[in-house]
């Protein structure tokens, strides 16, 4: 698996934050550098979600300079010098709390969508 | 929060580092991607080629990723700030004439509030002050007894009496100074300890304790030497001779400032009248940490019978019910009598700042009028509005904090000064200084000035668009006279605060006029008094009025004698003495019974002028004699007591009627004294007072006192008369003293002080106001003619009298005034209420006033106009033409 290399996403607009959330859990399964967030976030949605190259790092930084994620250099499995990321305490603990946050959202919009007039009120 | 704000201090301070780091992460990542394509097959330089062009704008990126560590901000501020610094230096006038009017808005500002803050708002400086409250005032010092043992609100609770003066007898040398008896208490309750020594303990303020005083550090080291082995020794007050016990800080002046020592009250329950007739103790407490002002209050108010019921006499069942009888914080109510008159001040010179900050926004815009193009350009490259706005605000928080810094300097200077100028009786004056609470302050009133200043070229700036690059807006286009109406409104604004002031000062000097202007009933030129007070052990009179006769002969033989002796000065035309003067503002009231008034339960004993005279004291002070006649030397001995009234008390009793031979008395006298005369009425309680106080008048020989004052009518110089009455008075009693040397006149004025200080500040502040006013007037108006230099150019090129120019010139000045002059008299109007209070003897919506003040801003108004309408006249049109 690699990326396409594109520009332009054909994928939808991720909701505003919803990056930060993927970034987390792609860094929460293992330390890694921000190329490889790129892929694992990729691989995980069986290539249906594709980050702008561009857009990653903004939010990596942003997540760091909030304290989430922490970051050393180090190298790659090809034996490249890369920057990697690891998920501090307070990372992990915004992590749960966005997937569980996450998950009352879906299944809430679930409910809605999934509404017959039956469901209305007497 | 604390996070991010580490986190971006990191990588402003590792700037360089950041920057490589990123590149290299960014660099690397490129690399990875680059690999990936490799292993699919993809050549070396394609690859490359192919990941770069994937990741899109590297600077764009960098950019954002840079604001998501909170640096671009910073960086843009730092432009921000160079550029500020840059054009302020580029144009110095400007920046002198915004920088010093702030500096004074500032600067008055902090010297007023550094006042207000160290008299009302600081905490008390006693450890945890916001427990400590006033129990009660007007008390008889034998409430104590009760408040010792029944409240439970209290840690504590403390007397003080009224007395606040003490002879100290050390070395031969006599000297009046500030003393107060206060309970064994009184140091505890306040948290304070002594620097060297004690303070007092449990029982020493009880019957039979050995004397001991605690004295403070500055008495101690003026006429003690800073001598630590001093503790132990003795020093006679009031001829008593006291033990030191111990010395407190000078930074200790409770309840007064300037206190040099401190005495026990004597709790003893066989001195009735000293205990329990002058009520005249405060009661002061530590709340307990859990007890509410409110929750003591009740169960101070539940007290008041329980004290009523423990006078030795019976009192009616109203006592203490009054209004001012309740609990109080302590700091409220040392700051009470000054609060309204320093809000005033506050209030005004919070004006000043506001006409400052107009005045420096106009200024703005103007200048902003001639970068409307360099902001258009700015524009028109791609800044945003909004960057040209920050940087507005930037350049004007640097004028702002440099204005502000010179301000502190102002204020470090009047602070002082300011000081001075207060009546001396303000409390707290020592507790007035700049420190960092006031310098927090300043720091607010610079952001808020910064703000406020930037606010008239921030509404304008959204207007300035292309147009002005194209270079129409300096040609009298319709956003020309945009600007110009807000420059307009800006000026009226500023006038309108300037005739509030402007008014407001007026007001109270013509009140000041007034007031002084008061006949105050006596004679004022050529006196001079002193108050003399002879050794307190010959005149023991423990009710503070003699029962007759008083004391010892000694004291009863001193001021006859004393009186003898200045008399016969060179110099001296006449010698009075009395136990009070007029003006001076110390008044004592007698319950007293009259003739043909008796005193039953609806109508209780009235309460009267006391006062203790020599025969020559009407004469000297001019207080005419109307009926009868005045004191003579027959006057003295038990046997026939005589009184001689004042007018108002003579219409009050015996309207219609001679008052002459009728009879009165002290309540507790046994004997009617025979009324043998009726003199004029004197200002016994201030000048402002309009109403004649009720007074009676008592011969020296049949009702001494221990302390009177001397007043002398005299052509000779008062520094010399100074050393001759201490050395005269020395003379009949060495230990004997002499204080409180003044003319009349400074009586006079010093009862007039309040007013004054407030007054003359508040004029202070309206002469800012009004020169900044003018200033403002004048800059809009030769801006407005160096805008329209083409038009006047072309008027005068068709025909244009140079008088017709200047008449229009004047004419827009009359209309930026009018405008701002009828805003600031009806607000004027509407805010004139706070003045009452304030003023005497003229309404605060004085007519006279209201309407002179616009004459006055009409003069200053053309004043300022006349120099651009003349600059305008000497446009040349051939000139204006060639510019074209």
């Amino acid at each position: 698996m690699s990326p396409t290399p594109t520009s332009q996403s054909p994928t939808p607009e991720l909701l505003q934050g919803t990056l930060d959330m993927l970034i987390l859990k792609a860094v929460s399964v293992g330390p890694m550098h921000g190329y490889g967030i790129l892929l694992r976030i990729q691989h995980f949605s069986g290539a249906a979600l594709e980050i702008q190259q561009g857009s990653l790092y903004p939010a990596v930084y942003r997540l760091e300079h909030q304290g989430l994620l922490a970051s050393e250099w180090g190298t790659s499995e090809n034996n490249r010098r890369a920057k990697f990321y690891t998920l501090t305490p307070a990372g992990r603990r915004r992590f749960k709390e966005t997937r569980e946050s996450w998950a009352r959202l879906v299944q809430a919009i679930g409910s809605v969508l999934e509404a017959t007039p039956a469901d209305l009120p007497a | 929060m604390m996070h991010r704000i580490l986190d971006s201090l990191r990588v402003l301070l590792g700037r360089r580092d950041f920057e490589r780091d990123m590149d290299a992460e960014l660099r690397s990542h490129i690399d990875l991607a680059a690999d990936d394509l490799v292993s699919r097959g993809v050549p070396r330089d394609e690859a490359l080629r192919r990941a770069r062009a994937s990741f899109g704008a590297l600077d764009g990126a960098k950019d954002a990723a840079r604001q998501s560590r909170g640096v671009r901000w910073a960086d843009e501020l730092v432009g921000d700030l160079r550029y500020a610094f840059r054009t302020l230096w580029k144009s110095p006038g400007y920046a002198a004439v915004a920088i010093a009017t702030l500096a004074l808005g500032i600067g008055a500002n902090t010297a007023i509030f550094s006042v207000v803050d160290g008299v009302l708002l600081k905490p008390l400086p006693f450890p945890e002050s916001d427990r400590l409250v006033q129990v009660a005032v007007g008390y008889p010092l034998g409430a104590m007894w009760t408040y010792r043992t029944v409240p439970t609100s209290y840690t504590g609770v403390a007397a003080y009496d009224y007395g606040s003066h003490v002879n100290l007898f050390v070395k031969g040398e006599a000297e009046r100074i500030q003393g107060r008896p206060v309970s064994a208490e009184f140091f505890s309750v306040l948290g304070i300890r002594a620097m060297l020594g004690r303070t007092f303990r449990p029982g020493e303020d009880a019957p039979g304790a050995a004397p001991v005083v605690v004295i403070s550090e500055g008495l101690w080291r003026r006429r003690f030497g800073a001598d630590r082995s001093f503790i132990g020794q003795s020093i006679a007050i009031d001829g008593t001779s006291r033990e030191v016990i111990g010395v407190v800080p000078r930074s200790f002046a409770f309840p007064a400032v300037g206190t040099d020592l401190w005495i026990p009250i004597r709790l003893d329950a066989t001195l009735i009248p000293s205990v329990w007739g002058a009520q005249n103790a405060t009661l002061i407490g530590r709340l307990k940490p859990e007890v509410t002002v409110a929750q003591a209050a009740a169960e101070h108010r539940a007290l008041i019978p329980t004290v009523r019921e423990s006078f030795p006499f019976k009192l009616p069942d109203i006592w203490g019910r009054h209004e001012r009888n309740r609990v109080e914080a302590l700091d409220a109510v040392i700051g009470q009598s000054v609060e309204s008159r320093l809000t005033l001040l506050l209030a005004a010179v919070g004006l000043v700042l506001l006409v400052a900050c107009v005045n420096v926004a106009n200024l703005n815009l103007t200048r902003l009028a001639v970068r409307e193009r360099e902001v258009a350009v700015r524009q028109a490259l791609g800044g945003s509005r909004l960057r040209v706005a920050r940087q507005l605000v930037v350049e004007q928080l640097v004028l702002s904090a440099a204005g502000g810094l010179v301000g502190i300097g102002i204020a470090v200077i009047a602070t002082p000064l300011l000081v001075h100028w207060l009546p001396p009786d303000t409390p707290r004056l020592d507790e007035v200084r700049i420190d960092p609470r006031v310098l927090g302050f300043t720091a607010v009133a610079i952001v808020l000035a910064g703000l406020l200043a930037s606010l008239g070229p921030l509404i304008r700036l959204p207007r300035i668009g292309k147009a002005e690059l194209l270079g129409a807006g300096s040609r009298g286009s319709s956003a020309g006279k945009g600007r110009h109406r807000l420059l307009g409104a800006l000026v009226g604004t500023e006038v309108a605060f300037s005739v509030v002031l402007v008014i407001g000062a007026v007001v109270l000097i013509r009140s000041l006029e007034r007031l002084l202007a008061v006949d105050p009933g006596v004679v004022v030129e050529r006196l001079v008094t002193a108050r003399v007070t002879p050794n307190p052990t010959w005149c023991k009179d423990e009710a503070g009025p003699c029962t007759c006769p008083p004391g010892g002969a000694a004291c009863r033989a001193f001021f006859p004698a004393l009186e003898e002796r200045l008399a016969t000065l060179p110099g001296v035309r006449g010698v009075g003495l009395g136990s009070t003067l007029p003006l001076d503002g110390e008044y004592f009231t007698f319950p007293m019974s009259v003739e043909d008034h008796p005193i039953t339960p609806t109508q209780p004993a009235p309460l009267l002028g006391s006062h203790t005279v020599s025969p020559e004291y009407f004469s000297v002070l001019g207080i005419p004699l109307l009926e009868g006649r005045a004191f003579d030397k027959t006057d003295r001995g038990p046997d026939n007591p005589v009184v001689i009234v004042s007018q108002a008390l003579a219409k009050r009793f015996w309207p219609g009627i001679s008052a002459v031979g009728k009879h009165m008395k002290p309540v507790w006298m046994p004997k009617m004294a025979t009324i043998v005369g009726v003199v004029g009425d004197a200002r016994y309680e201030g000048l402002s007072v309009d109403t004649p106080t009720q007074d009676f008048y008592m011969p020296m020989e049949q009702w001494s006192v221990g302390s009177m004052l001397v007043v002398l009518n005299t052509s000779a110089q008062e520094a010399n008369l100074e050393a001759t009455l201490r050395s005269e008075v020395k003379s009949v009693d060495p230990t004997a003293t002499v204080s409180q040397v003044r003319s009349m006149e400074d009586l006079l004025l010093a009862s007039a002080a309040s007013p004054r200080s407030t007054t003359m500040l508040i004029g202070l502040f309206a002469a800012i106001a009004l020169a900044l006013g003018s200033i403002g007037v004048y800059g809009v108006l030769s801006y407005g003619v160096t805008q329209r230099r083409r038009e006047i150019g072309i008027r005068m090129a068709i025909g244009a009298e140079p008088g017709a120019v200047k008449r229009m010139v004047l004419r827009e000045a009359a209309q930026l005034l009018a405008g701002g002059v009828i805003v600031g008299l009806a607000a004027a109007w509407l805010l004139a209420s706070v003045l009452e209070g304030f003023v005497y003897g003229v309404s605060v919506h004085d007519a006279l006033t209201f309407a002179t003040v616009p004459l006055l801003f009409a003069a200053v108004g053309f004043a300022a106009s006349y120099l651009p309408a003349l600059r305008a006249t000497r446009v040349s049109p051939t000139e204006v033409m060639r510019e074209e």
